[in-house]
């Protein structure tokens, strides 16, 4: 596997996904690639609403934890062949993406289950915190 | 003494108002978590993880006698993940 910049300041623009899409589709041996993208939600808290939100990581842990995460994926999904994350760092607005999740296999099965897997195991074990901002500029932490 | 190397994150960071600091302290973990909620009244009633050198440490861990931090540790205080 390549070695990553796993983390990006602000969100993950249109370029970013297809940039990164392109690389990975472009393995004549995989014959699946699946995709996540997660994006901000405007979100309704009360008579508030979610205008962005602002992720913060611990830097030098996101590198093991992904590292670990690649490789217990890689024992259980036989067919799996790579792995791609990213995550926002930063202030990240309402209908942008703040992380990408790509993974390619030879078949499409184990693609759609390793996606899913990952992106648990990215929610649970990812150190990344996110403070939402509402549109009155009041902010709250998530956890 | 020991000086560590003591990281903050997410709505801890918010309680001690920096991301980091230096401390002396010479006894468990368990104990330095103590002196930081002494310190830091406000993360007595938050839930976090702690990290040395960037592996976690598991809560029996964290609660046993035995586990001491050397000389030039870096501990987090890490509140639950929120990523994605």
């Amino acid at each position: 596997m390549q070695k990553q910049k796993h983390l990006i300041e602000g969100p993950l623009t249109g370029g970013f996904v297809q940039d990164r899409l392109a690389e990975y589709s472009a393995r004549p041996e995989d014959g699946a690639l699946a995709m996540f993208l997660g994006q901000v939600r405007s979100d309704e808290v009360g008579d508030k609403t979610v205008e962005a939100i602002e992720y913060s990581a611990y830097e030098e842990m996101v590198e093991g934890t992904v590292k670990h995460m690649t490789e217990e994926l890689l024992s259980r999904f036989s067919d799996l062949r790579s792995v791609g994350i990213w995550h926002s760092t930063g202030r990240v607005g309402a209908g942008e993406a703040s992380l990408l999740v790509i993974v390619t296999c030879g078949h499409r099965k184990q693609s759609f289950q390793a996606l899913e897997e990952l992106v648990e195991l990215i929610k649970k074990n990812l150190p990344v915190w996110k403070k939402e901002w509402f549109t009155d500029g009041t902010s709250r932490w998530i956890e | 003494m020991n000086s560590l190397h003591i990281l903050y994150f997410g709505s801890i960071r918010d309680i001690t108002g920096t991301s980091s600091e230096h401390l002396s302290h010479a006894g468990t973990l368990s104990e330095l978590i103590s002196v930081l909620k002494t310190h830091y009244p406000g993360i007595q009633g938050t839930r976090f993880q702690v990290s040395i050198n960037r592996q976690l440490i598991r809560t029996d861990e964290l609660q046993s006698d035995t586990l001491r931090p050397s000389d030039g540790d870096e501990i987090a205080l890490l509140p639950p993940f929120a990523g994605g």
